[in-house]
């Protein structure tokens, strides 16, 4: 053995194995953590607008609120119903999405 | 099932949001980063491995801006020794951490206890940009270039980095060595 194959036996010790599921589990877990947060990240300017909305709107829908009273039900369920559907589409393309 | 795709065709899948193309690319690099970033970093294993895996997300995180889809590995490395380098310097207790280095890394299979401990202590002698320059190119078999560009080093600073490094480390070891 050559001085410099036990340079490089030294150096490459620390080499873990080709695979290593707990590592790339972490990292896996890591990425979906990170991915959580970019998503409320990029919600936070429509969170803005729809604060600044409700402030100047609120005169408005203060008069009118209660003429609107007998939709509000319809909107909350065909708008919940919507959403829903959104986010379950959204999770069937993400899970069977072709790698 | 082994995944014959090339780095590039695998980064272009994760890109579009595959995160199976992505896992591809970390069970495929795993090993290198972390074999680099062990010895690099001077402290305990799990640093250096916690550290790759920042590096790993980041590289997720950026992979848009990354110009030749077939340079991940390359620019991966960078992304780590950035973040390495970075870290080494904001510590305060670089003697420490590399005693701890030195009592977590045993003896590798082929190499004497005293020259372990030898070469050990003369690793942490080395600035960080020769240490990283002499393991991707003496351990790892990067060429010059490709050190140069993953460390963001002119290509003659890396020529003499390894140089130095090697002839120090080698110089622990006793006796003549072969040149080359």
């Amino acid at each position: 053995m050559t001085q410099d194959d036990t340079l490089k036996a030294f150096l490459t010790a620390a080499t873990p194995g080709p695979r290593d599921y707990a590592f790339e589990l972490a990292v896996a877990g890591r990425v979906a953590r990170r991915r959580f947060w970019m998503s409320q990240l990029a919600l936070l300017p429509w969170v803005v607008v729809a604060c600044l909305l409700t402030v100047f709107a609120w005169p408005v829908m203060r008069e009118t609120g209660s003429a609107l009273t007998p939709l509000v039900a319809e909107v909350g369920m065909v708008g919940g119903m919507a959403m829903l559907a959104l986010a379950t589409a959204g999770l069937l393309v993400r899970r069977f999405k072709p790698s | 099932m082994i995944d014959s795709r090339s780095d590039a065709e695998l980064v272009v899948a994760a890109r579009s949001g595959s995160d199976a193309a992505f896992s591809r690319l970390v069970e495929r690099h795993q090993a290198a980063l972390r074999g680099f970033l062990r010895p690099l970093m001077g402290g305990g294993w799990a640093e250096a491995d916690d550290l790759a895996q920042e590096a790993l997300v980041t590289a997720w995180q950026r992979l848009l801006e990354l110009k030749r889809a077939e340079g991940f590995r390359t620019w991966l490395m960078g992304i780590a020794w950035r973040k390495a380098f970075s870290r080494i310097r904001s510590t305060r207790r670089r003697s420490a951490r590399d005693l701890a280095w030195l009592e977590g890394q045993g003896t590798p299979p082929g190499v004497q206890p005293e020259d372990a401990l030898s070469l050990g202590r003369a690793l942490s002698g080395l600035s960080p940009p020769e240490r990283a320059c002499v393991l991707l190119c003496l351990a790892q078999d990067w060429s010059h270039a490709e050190a140069a560009a993953a460390l963001n080093l002119p290509l003659g600073t890396v020529k003499s980095h390894v140089s130095r490094g090697r002839t120090r480390l080698l110089s622990v070891l006793g006796g003549a060595h072969d040149a080359g």
